[in-house]
């Protein structure tokens, strides 16, 4: 917690020159003619750290594999016996790709960091946007919440049951909204520029749906633990 | 843009980063710090192996106990317990990173004083005061210690365990406990990973492994999937006071509410005798995972009474099934983290003491559907693990990879008490975040943030880790300043902050103040104090061995003076007196070598006599057939 390394004290490199001696070598890969690791150039976006094209549809198992062997060439652990610079950008790059496989391996959170890369990020939890088919259905919903915090035992049990019917329904909404996002993505990695703007459009007002339902989701979840019970002496 | 990152890092804290030709293989030894027990282990040709005693033992009590002549540690601090309670500290791991209002509630369980503050813990032995990651260096001190007789050299490197669910400031705490002890700490690992280290090491197979981890004092649950050498934590929780010392709590107050239902005798106030209860039910607690009923029985001679009492598992089980239980709602979170459904979790691993538990094994059973494992030694696994991760980073085993996690959300408190999460738990470290901080006030030149780890929506719900001053921002109207402020968690589970302006060419500094941590001088001056009071301790004990030798020299000449009064002419026996009244005088001192000089001086004055004693002896011998009591032996 003091201080620490300074990042991106070496990650200036001339172009896909070597930093140490000036051959050419790969981004994220030792030189191949002195053995020292290369940082991945300043402001790389997550598909590059992990040697990828910027496209929506990645194979799940095809990630992993990639971050497990970009570990196994570049994490920390391997470099405690070379140079401070070494160690810095061993630490910076490692730091890099499991972030990037973090952003990337979930749906929802690949096309939350292509929008923000786009300029159309969501912000944190801001903006979240109501289903209109299901707004009163949503308002009428928070009543029946309240009422249960104060129900007697002979009003409780129709308020639970309407709640849990509810949560189902409002669960299964949230799936369609994921279910419809990747099939958004196919469009996008093969459409031109004008096609990609318009899916962008719909993917986020997707993932504001999506949001909205998941607050709603947790308000009902909360409201219901209460009241079961089972669980709370786990915790 | 201008690199503004200043150097808020004192050197001692970045030296191991610092330029090193590749060597041979250096000496990394693997210790598992434990709340109970405490030992080390080594990589020996690619198998890990605990470093013993002379009689055999790996364990070592995680006790420290302060007699006359410095602190002991181990068994022998563990015996001083139910004599000296109050000199003794025990179980210090619970209170590594915490302050004095964390540990309040349990403090009635300990003999030991904690000085009440509003800072760290601080321990009151006599007049001295201890933080918990000294008493921790004396532990490891001893750890060290034990392997530099091992190996017949110097260890000056470690990588050293603590608890998957350990936050930030408990993780810096075992770290500066390292450095105190005059280890350089090369990687803090979770208990968990490291066993499933172990595990994988001995076993290869691959899949998703479930790690259950109760020790003495905590509890982690972690998953991990393994695969191509790669050991890849998908998700933790857990409980860093949750453990066996819960189980024994319980227990000590059956007994004591029982002494004082049935027998009118109220022991709360007596350090001493909750001591021996507390290792009489621990010692009860154990032998009922393997019996059904035992008896326990506590002599209570200043209350004319013997306290007897039955004990059976079933018992033990009601007792205990509340603390068991606990364990199982952060076993239900981790799993949910994951994402798998249970039926993909492929084994499940028990590690820790407290799992020798039948009750505890029954659940786990449950809860996962399958019967766990626990071929390995469930004490020593983590030190095991801990040797392998040594090895690793000492350049020896390169077929294997830790990924771990980070068990707690990071994040900062934002304007009205929330939490804005800059990095969410469970994400693989080392791991970075960037976040922009800009002036509200014109003018401004101090920025100050506020960094928490937890799950809670509001700031004052979790951990307060540091707080963060960004210094000199040049003047300029409010929110024009870009302050670019990297958090990064490295490989141990650590946090380091680092800022950048970019907007002017201005420096900037990152100020911090730990909520629960020593500061980098009380470090420093820790690490000096531990080496003078090490030279105390070599010199106390050096006084003590003198006087025993005088002591025995001091005997044993009174003895050949009666014995050989028949050998032994005038002078000479005024010699010899000449030179007892000398030792006499220099034992009462406090010099040492005056003590083995005088010493020196009676053995070379009561030579003669002893060698004419020892023809004497040898002639009785042979001419009486019989065994004499050979003084001369003793006197050399």
């Amino acid at each position: 917690m003091f201080g620490g390394p300074i990042l991106g004290a070496v990650t200036a490199r001339d172009g896909s020159k070597c930093w140490s001696c000036g051959a050419v070598a790969p981004d994220g890969d030792v030189c191949p003619e002195c053995g020292r690791l290369q940082p991945f150039p300043a402001g790389s976006d997550h598909w590059a750290v992990l040697g990828l094209e910027r496209r929506l549809g990645l194979d799940r198992s095809d990630l992993q594999k990639r971050f497990h062997r970009l570990n196994r060439r570049l994490h920390p652990d391997y470099f405690r016996l070379r140079s401070s610079e070494e160690q810095t950008i061993s630490l910076e790059a490692s730091a890099a790709v499991n972030t990037a496989y973090r952003a990337l391996r979930d749906p929802v959170g690949r096309v939350e960091y292509l929008l923000e890369l786009e300029g159309l990020g969501l912000g944190t939890a801001g903006q979240a946007k109501p289903p209109a088919d299901l707004f009163e259905e949503i308002l009428e919903l928070q009543e029946a919440r309240m009422e249960l915090q104060t129900a007697d035992a002979d009003e409780a049990p129709a308020l639970r049951a309407r709640l849990e019917g509810a949560r189902t329904e409002l669960g299964s909404r949230r799936a369609r909204a994921e279910t419809e996002l990747t099939a958004c993505f196919p469009e996008w990695d093969a459409g031109d520029d004008a096609t990609r703007q318009r899916v962008l459009g719909r993917m986020r007002d997707i993932l504001a749906t999506r949001a909205y339902l998941r607050t709603v989701l947790r308000d009902l979840d909360a409201a219901l633990a209460v009241q079961t019970d089972g669980g709370a002496t786990d915790q | 843009m201008t690199d503004l990152t200043i150097g808020v890092t004192p050197a001692a804290r970045s030296r191991e980063s610092q330029p090193e030709a590749p060597k041979a293989k250096e000496l990394v030894v693997g210790i598992d710090l434990g709340t109970t027990n405490s030992l080390v282990a080594y990589m020996d040709r690619g198998v890990p192996q605990v470093i013993r005693d002379a009689e055999g033992r790996g364990l070592v009590p995680s006790v420290v106990a302060f007699g006359p002549t410095g602190p002991v540690v181990g068994d022998a601090a563990r015996r001083m317990l139910v004599r000296h309670a109050e000199r003794a500290v025990y179980s210090v791991k619970r209170f590594m990173g915490k302050g004095f209002e964390d540990v309040r509630e349990e403090l009635r369980y300990f003999p030991f004083r904690v000085t009440p503050s509003q800072e760290i813990v601080r321990i009151r032995i006599g007049d001295r005061e201890l933080t918990p990651p000294e008493v921790s260096a004396l532990i490891l001190r001893e750890l060290r210690t034990r392997a530099e007789r091992h190996f017949g050299r110097p260890v000056e490197k470690a990588v050293i365990t603590v608890p998957a669910y350990f936050n930030d400031a408990q993780r810096q705490a075992t770290k500066d406990a390292g450095r105190i002890a005059g280890l350089d700490v090369l990687r803090i690992v979770n208990e968990p990973t490291a066993a499933c280290l172990a595990y994988g090491l001995q076993r290869r197979k691959e899949g998703v492994i479930a790690v259950y981890d109760l020790g003495g004092g905590t509890f982690d649950i972690s998953i991990l999937k393994v695969k191509d050498g790669v050991f890849e934590v998908l998700a933790t929780n857990g409980d860093t006071h949750l453990g066996g010392d819960d189980f024994d709590r319980a227990l000590v107050d059956l007994v004591v509410d029982e002494l004082r239902a049935r027998h009118r005798v109220d022991v709360s106030g007596e350090a001493d005798t909750l001591q021996e209860i507390r290792l009489g039910v621990e010692a009860a607690r154990v032998l009922l995972s393997s019996e059904e009923r035992t008896v326990f029985t506590l002599p209570l001679p200043q209350h004319d009474l013997t306290y007897r009492r039955e004990l059976t598992r079933a018992e033990l089980e009601s007792v205990i099934g509340p603390i068991v239980a606990r364990t199982l709602g952060p076993c239900r979170a981790a799993i949910n983290d994951v994402g798998l459904p249970l039926e993909r979790i492929d084994e499940v691993v028990l590690v820790g003491g407290a799992t020798r538990t039948p009750l505890v094994r029954g659940r786990v059973q449950e809860l996962f559907g399958r019967v766990p494992h626990s071929e390995l030694n469930p004490d020593e696994v983590v030190a095991l693990g801990a040797a392998v991760q040594a090895d690793i980073l000492a350049g020896g085993t390169t077929h294997m990879l830790l990924l771990d996690v980070t068990p707690l959300s990071l994040g900062i408190e934002t304007l009205g008490g929330a939490v804005g999460v800059l990095i969410p738990r469970n994400t693989t470290i080392p791991t970075s975040a960037n976040e922009g901080f800009t002036t509200s006030v014109d003018g401004q030149s101090v920025v100050d943030m506020h960094v928490v780890q937890g799950e809670r929506d509001l700031a004052k719900d979790n951990r307060s880790l540091a707080r963060f001053d960004l210094r000199g921002i040049p003047p300029m109207p409010a929110g024009l300043p870009r302050i670019e402020v990297t958090f990064l968690i490295d490989a141990n589970g650590i946090l380091s902050v680092t800022a950048k302006e970019v907007r002017s060419g201005t420096q900037a500094s990152v100020e911090v103040r730990p909520t629960y941590g020593l500061s980098e001088a009380e470090v420093e001056r820790m690490i000096d104090e531990s080496l003078e009071h090490a030279e105390a301790d070599v010199r106390a004990r050096g006084l003590i061995d003198a006087r025993n030798e005088a002591d025995t020299v001091l005997r044993a000449t009174e003895k050949a003076l009666v014995q050989g009064a028949d050998f032994v002419g005038a002078e000479e026996a005024a010699r010899i007196r000449e030179a007892v009244a000398a030792l006499a005088a220099a034992r009462s001192g406090e010099d040492a070598g005056a003590i083995r000089a005088a010493t020196d001086r009676v053995n070379q004055e009561t030579q003669e006599l002893a060698e004419r004693l020892m023809d004497s002896a040898l002639r009785d011998t042979l001419r009486q057939r019989r065994v004499t009591d050979v003084p001369a032996g003793e006197a050399r």
